[in-house]
């Protein structure tokens, strides 16, 4: 759900917090107006805006950062459940085994190919 | 024998011998990933893969061992890698050169086993060189290491193939590479055939070599 009062509650901080300074201040105090029509028309409209918000198409920035910030917890506790845990010196072992075992491999693929092909006496 | 000894500035080429380069094994059944600031972990490369979406660091075993420049001298000038073919001792390479021991054994596997068997490149013995016996080149195992890097340890290079033995190297190389799988028994006539699955029982006739014969 997306709704334009939580942009408009999400937009940077220049829009909250203006750099210009009014130049209302100072100003007298202006006596107590009647309410007007315009103003219960101006008050309303803004209600309408707020109802129909919801149905606006625009991305809620909050809503984004939360999926990510969702993504980002479940990539951490994926990372955490990745393999097995190890110390650095079963690490070290791992790796020579690798190494050995690829070596190994290589001279048991050539006495294949040995077999495989030619041999001695037909050459 | 076969080797030249270029000076040490000489350019890098094709057939040019370092010794020592590190060959880099990594498994992708066991992962060793380096975590920051905590234990490393093994894991599979398709669960590493799945869960990692960002480059990451793994602990890989590396033998420094002598290779051979398989880039060719343009690339070797220009381009940002350099690709290597591992030497081994050729038995170790070649199954068959176990049972060599005469003169004539190794006349037969050098001269006619090396036009029949085309994954490997033979290198003869020479002390300058570093090899005290037969080395082999083994074009299924290859090395890649960084142009400049590989400029800047020239000194490591112990030889290059003279022009001859180069002129061999680059057609080894090429035929190696275009090589591809075909069924060698399909135009054996079916007594051939049959003489043929004594040694390949594995083989499966063509359509062609069962006509006429009962299934």
């Amino acid at each position: 759900m997306v709704s334009a009062y939580t942009v408009l509650v999400d937009t940077t901080e220049s829009v909250q917090a203006p750099t210009v300074v009014s130049t209302t201040i100072g100003a007298l105090p202006s006596p107590p107006r009647p309410v007007s029509f315009f103003s219960k028309a101006k008050v309303a409209g803004f209600a309408a805006l707020l109802l129909i918000s919801p149905v606006t198409t625009m991305r809620d920035p909050w809503l984004l950062d939360k999926q990510l910030r969702d993504a980002a917890v479940t990539v951490s506790v994926y990372r955490e459940s990745l393999g097995r845990l190890v110390t650095w010196s079963e690490a070290l072992q791992i790796t020579k085994q690798i190494l050995l075992q690829a070596e190994r491999e290589r001279i048991e693929y050539a006495d294949w190919d040995a077999e495989w092909g030619l041999q001695m006496e037909e050459l | 024998m076969i080797y030249d000894f270029p000076d040490t500035g000489a350019p890098i080429r094709q057939g040019d011998i370092f010794s020592p380069l590190p060959r880099v094994e990594i498994s992708l059944e066991e992962v060793v990933i380096a975590a920051e600031g905590g234990p490393p972990r093994v894991a599979k490369w398709q669960d590493v893969v799945a869960t990692m979406t960002d480059s990451f660091n793994v602990v890989v075993p590396v033998r420094p061992v002598s290779a051979i420049v398989a880039t060719q001298d343009c690339d070797a000038v220009h381009s940002r890698d350099i690709t290597l073919c591992e030497i081994r001792g050729f038995r170790d390479v070649e199954g068959i050169a176990k049972l060599a021991s005469s003169p004539k054994s190794w006349k037969n596997i050098l001269t006619q086993h090396a036009r029949i068997n085309q994954k490997w490149y033979y290198l003869p013995p020479d002390s300058r060189v570093g090899f005290s016996e037969k080395m082999a080149v083994d074009f299924l195992v290859t090395i890649r290491v960084a142009r400049v890097d590989l400029e800047k340890l020239r000194s490591f290079r112990t030889g290059r193939l003279n022009s001859v033995a180069e002129a061999h190297f680059r057609e080894r190389i090429a035929e190696f590479f275009r090589r591809y799988p075909y069924d060698e028994w399909y135009a054996l006539d079916p007594d051939e055939l049959q003489e043929y699955k004594k040694n390949y029982p594995d083989a499966k006739p063509f359509p062609w070599q069962t006509e006429g014969q009962p299934q």
